[in-house]
């Protein structure tokens, strides 16, 4: 607080909180010269309003640190605050007393405070308290945490992206109150994975698709946009993109703008790189060049190709410009490149500096000669680097960074030699160290704990079974899929005593008599159109031809006038999931057998009857513990005999959980390689899929409801029969009603399978 | 049965790309069948209804599909009252009266019926009538063209080789840039400043072909993007309704093709 606002503090009777604050002489001498000087911006007619802030907040009990954190922030923003906005900023700093406490409270608000210059503009400190106070309200631990690691989240995230990474926090952990305070004290890994999504670094991957279309739209050219992990003891980063052999690396490092703005930018840096794809023809020799010349070759070769490619289409100029901005004028070399680089490509842009027009007239005369000849860059870039110097306008290289951010680094237009060490010019070049090919995926594995587990899983191996598989899992509460989230393992197949199982079989051969003469009955494969048929949607009328012929000549005409699309012969393939989570040991019926049983012997008369109709199938089962193991066995792969299934499938114990999603999404795979004309996975399960490392209850359901609709979009059809008393009301929601099938009895199964199987046909 | 609808009373608008009318013109005079190769929206249609205006002929033109059958082509007995009577197939009509027969996108039409016109194809220049155990000779006027995409081929869908190797092949291809523009210019009635806009709109699109599409935007497809745009709509809005939005439902590929419309404008 100034000195002189104290002259202003003028005493006044009727305001009563000055009357309250009578028995704190501290603090009600903040209190008159803050209001002194509110009431000297404010005028009269808001200086009530701000009256009634400072008293309700008192009468809060919102203590010293609170009232003069708000005043000291007041006495920065008033100047341009809009009176309005007063009993918002009011009700802010009340929000954040009454959920998060005094102290939580005054350190928001100091901290806002600080965000705010002198008279500087107060609306982003006025949302960022608004934000708080949200944050307040909904998590009220959360906030000291927060607050901890603001510096650091402001530093990388616009406002309205922290929103989001809020938002995703509180929606992600929402009954756990240790794993939320976790996230915003960024001890929690998924807290940096949203970072990185809301942060634009991981969203190249998002773009990389579309961009490599847009390159090959505009130019024809293979460009490949591939993020570039920082190194763990990469001391010089890269800053900037590197262009190498149909290749651009986009760092890490690179700030690109946020939200929206980051597809116009990833656009611009494409386009700027499939430019020199197209017209850079041949790389410059970096010969005995200085770090100056090698800078300015490369700006006024980017000048170069972005005329050249706006010429072809000009709204590319315009994208572009859009990153230039406006350099202030000054005799540095930061200035006057940037003034040089728009001005290059901005006929409109008006420079006074004899170097920038000495520049832009060189450029402009040899590119009306002949915008091809690619060595017009490195001649005026003697020049003007020759005039640099003799302006005594230092160039500090390692500090240099090609503006604006979009374009590459400039390194791949230079043939860089082996023994670049050697060079004087090593630390331009220093960079151009060839960055080893980035991991497969690394990009997706964010924090440490990831890596730590890639590695942990290939080491262990032995014990839990070979990683057949990593598969992304779906979370309903982001609305998005973990990448890479769970392991799958190939489960060992022991073999065990068929006797019992043998049995089963034997005793239930009416029932599978009843499902061969169901299953053959089914016909599915691709339509074919019938003529001269009894019924039919369409008339044949060659048939009607013949029929009137008939009854004219008094013959007896052939009835059959319709025709109609059937489908006939079978070809399909059917891949059988069997979940053996521990659940399925439960008994069913009169209790002699566990649901595994009946689910065993189920896939064992289906299996036989499939056999003999020459149906390819496979049979797979699965159990899970946590998402690092889950287990699939393969009780029969496609190309095998039912003989060898029998063992397997009396070796199957119960244990472990019902990752069913994951399990899904892997056979899926599987069977997504077979080239039958329906492809048909049926999971038969308890249906209540579960997890020793998941709490919430519908996160799995939600993740396998997920991986169905996927499955399904692949073209295949998934069913479930679901197996115990109430095992349907689980699979429903996952499956759809329609597509699953309750088998409670051993009997019901024909039934059940009839049901199925009539579905395939008619549809 | 007269052939005179079949009769095309205005020029249609075509601009030759090189040689093709004088090919074109040379095969007719020695009745060789024709077949015009090239990508969709290309000109193969409108360039054939250029050249029977040219050569006075009537174009019987026949757009092929799975479900046709020979009847289809050659015609069928048909139940009047309690008689049946004969109805010819278009087909038989040009061979009658001597027209130009088109078949648009032969491969579409099943191998089986396709067949029925190798008698017309070589020296014997017959049709057989099965059904109505009749031979006709074809009119001395009668020319049979079928357009040909390659961009279809696929194992199930190709002609046979015995029906390929009965046509002599005329390739087309999109115009090269300025008289595209001319083209699109002429046909959408627009300024040949948005016109060259949209050919190089369309032959960004093109780059794409076999990265995410199966086609780029056609001629055709830029002349509706024109038209649109005359009758006041917004370039960026006529170009997603009738080149980015018909061609693509992939979101990636129609994001690439809107940031190309966007740089051409």
């Amino acid at each position: 607080m100034s000195g002189e606002a104290t002259n202003d503090a003028v005493r006044d009777e009727r305001d009563p909180l000055e009357n309250e604050l009578s028995a704190r002489p501290a603090l009600l001498d903040g209190y008159l010269r803050a209001r002194a000087n509110a009431a000297r911006v404010l005028g009269s007619e808001h200086i009530e309003s701000w009256k009634s802030v400072s008293r309700s907040l008192y009468h809060l009990n919102a203590g010293p640190g609170v009232l003069e954190g708000l005043w000291s922030f007041e006495s920065r923003a008033l100047p341009r605050i809009d009176p309005a906005t007063l009993p918002v900023l009011g009700e802010a700093v009340a929000e954040l007393c009454r959920h998060a406490g005094a102290r939580c409270a005054a350190k928001a608000v100091t901290g806002a405070r600080d965000r705010v210059p002198h008279g500087g503009d107060p609306s982003e400190a006025l949302e960022w308290l608004k934000l708080l106070a949200q944050l307040a309200r909904r998590a009220p631990e959360a906030l000291a945490p927060f607050l901890g690691s603001a510096d650091m989240l402001l530093s990388r995230l616009a406002l309205p992206d922290l929103a989001a990474w809020i938002e995703d926090g509180l929606r992600f952990h929402v009954r756990d109150r240790r794993r939320r305070i976790a996230y915003f004290r960024l001890d929690d890994p998924l807290a940096h994975r949203r970072l990185a999504v809301h942060e634009g670094r991981s969203r190249l991957s998002g773009h990389a698709d579309r961009l490599a279309l847009f390159a090959r739209c505009l130019f024809d050219v293979e460009l490949r946009c591939e993020a570039l992990p920082a190194g763990p003891d990469d001391e010089a980063p890269l800053t900037r993109a590197r262009l190498g052999a149909g290749r651009l690396l986009v760092p890490e490092g690179l700030q690109a703008p946020a939200g929206h703005e980051a597809k116009a930018f990833f656009e611009a840096m494409t386009a700027h790189a499939a430019a020199h794809l197209v017209f850079t023809r041949e790389r410059f020799a970096i010969g005995k060049l200085k770090p100056l010349q090698i800078a300015l070759t490369g700006l006024l070769e980017d000048a170069r190709v972005e005329r050249l490619a706006a010429a072809r289409y000009p709204g590319l100029m315009r994208l572009w410009l859009s990153f230039h901005g406006v350099a202030r004028p000054a005799r540095t070399v930061q200035s006057l490149f940037a003034r040089l680089s728009r001005g290059l490509l901005d006929p409109a842009f008006e420079v006074a500096d004899g170097w920038v027009v000495k520049g832009r007239r060189l450029f402009e005369a040899a590119f009306a000669e002949d915008p091809h000849r690619q060595t017009l860059a490195r001649e005026i870039a003697d020049i003007l680097g020759h005039d640099l110097g003799q302006m005594r306008i230092p160039f500090d290289a390692k500090a240099y960074r090609v503006e604006p951010s979009y374009r590459d680094d400039g390194i791949g237009l230079f043939d860089v030699p082996d023994d670049a060490e050697t060079d004087p010019l090593d630390l331009m070049v220093e960079g151009a160290r060839m960055t080893p090919e980035p991991e497969e995926g690394g990009s997706q594995l964010g924090a440490g704990e990831d890596a730590g587990r890639a590695n942990a899983s290939q080491a262990e191996t032995s014990d839990l079974g070979a990683v057949v598989a990593t598969l992304p899992e779906w979370d309903y509460r982001l609305n998005a899929e973990h990448p890479d989230f769970v392991t799958i393992r190939q489960a060992t197949m022991d073999g065990g005593d068929p006797a019992r199982l043998l049995t089963a079989l034997d005793e239930s051969r009416s029932v599978a008599s009843r499902i061969h003469a169901l299953l053959r009955r089914a016909r599915i494969d691709r339509p074919v159109r019938l003529k001269r048929q009894m019924e039919g949607e369409e008339i044949d009328m060659e048939a009607v031809q013949d029929l009137v012929v008939s009854r004219r000549l008094g013959e007896v005409p052939d009835p059959r006038i319709y025709s109609t699309k059937q489908r006939r012969g079978r070809d399909l393939a059917v891949m059988l999931l069997l979940d053996t989570s521990q659940s399925t040991a439960d008994p069913v019926g009169d209790g002699q057998k566990t649901v595994l049983d009946v689910a065993s012997l189920a896939i064992a008369i289906l299996g036989s009857e499939m056999e003999k109709l020459g149906d390819p199938f496979a049979v797979l089962s699965f159990a899970s513990n946590g998402r690092e193991n889950v287990r699939l066995g393969e009780v029969k792969a496609f190309d095998e005999m039912v003989d060898a299934m029998i063992p397997r499938l009396a070796g199957l114990r119960p244990g472990y959980s019902t990752r069913l999603g994951a399990a899904a999404r892997h056979a899926a795979d599987g069977l997504a390689t077979r080239h039958n004309h329906r492809r048909v996975l049926i999971v038969v399960s308890d249906g209540e899929p579960s997890d020793v490392d998941v709490d919430d209850a519908r996160y799995l359901g939600e993740d396998a409801r997920r991986a169905v609709l996927n499955v399904r979009d692949r073209g295949l059809d998934v069913f479930c029969v679901a197996l115990g008393d109430a095992a349907d009301r689980a699979a429903a929601p996952i499956f759809g009603r329609r597509n699953t099938l309750a088998v409670r009895r051993i009997t019901d199964l024909p039934e059940r399978l009839a049901a199925l199987y009539f579905r395939l046909t008619v549809s | 049965m007269s052939l005179d609808p079949f009769r095309i009373a205005d020029e249609p608008f075509y601009s030759p790309v090189a040689e093709e009318m004088t090919l074109f013109e040379a095969a007719y005079a020695e009745r060789l069948p024709v077949m015009l190769k090239g990508p969709t929206g290309c000109g193969k249609t409108r360039f054939v209804e250029h050249m029977a205006w040219k050569l006075g002929r009537p174009l019987v033109t026949i757009a092929c599909h799975e479900d046709m059958t020979a009847a289809d082509l050659v015609g069928r007995f048909l139940l009047d009252g309690d008689a049946t009577v004969w109805r010819d197939g278009p087909m038989t009509q040009a061979v009658r009266g001597g027209a130009i027969c088109y078949l648009d996108e032969i491969v579409e039409a099943r191998q089986d019926t396709t067949v029925v016109i190798h008698p017309l194809t070589d020296e014997r220049r017959v049709l057989m009538l099965e059904k109505k155990n009749e031979l006709i000779p074809a009119h001395e006027d009668f020319f049979l063209v079928i357009s040909y995409n390659p961009g279809y081929q696929s194992a199930v869908k190709d002609l046979k080789e015995s029906t390929k190797q009965r046509f002599a092949a005329i390739d087309f291809d999109y115009a090269e840039p300025e008289r595209e523009a001319r083209i699109v210019a002429a046909e959408a009635g627009i300024q040949p400043a948005l016109a060259d806009t949209l050919v190089k709109i369309a032959r960004a699109s093109r780059n794409l072909r076999g990265h995410g599409l199966e086609e780029g935007a056609s001629t055709r497809t830029i002349i509706r993007a024109g038209k649109l745009i005359s009758r006041g709509i917004g370039v960026e809005q006529a170009c997603e309704m009738a080149i980015v939005a018909p061609l693509t439902d992939s979101p990636d590929t129609r994001s690439a093709l809107r940031s190309a419309v966007q740089a051409c404008l």
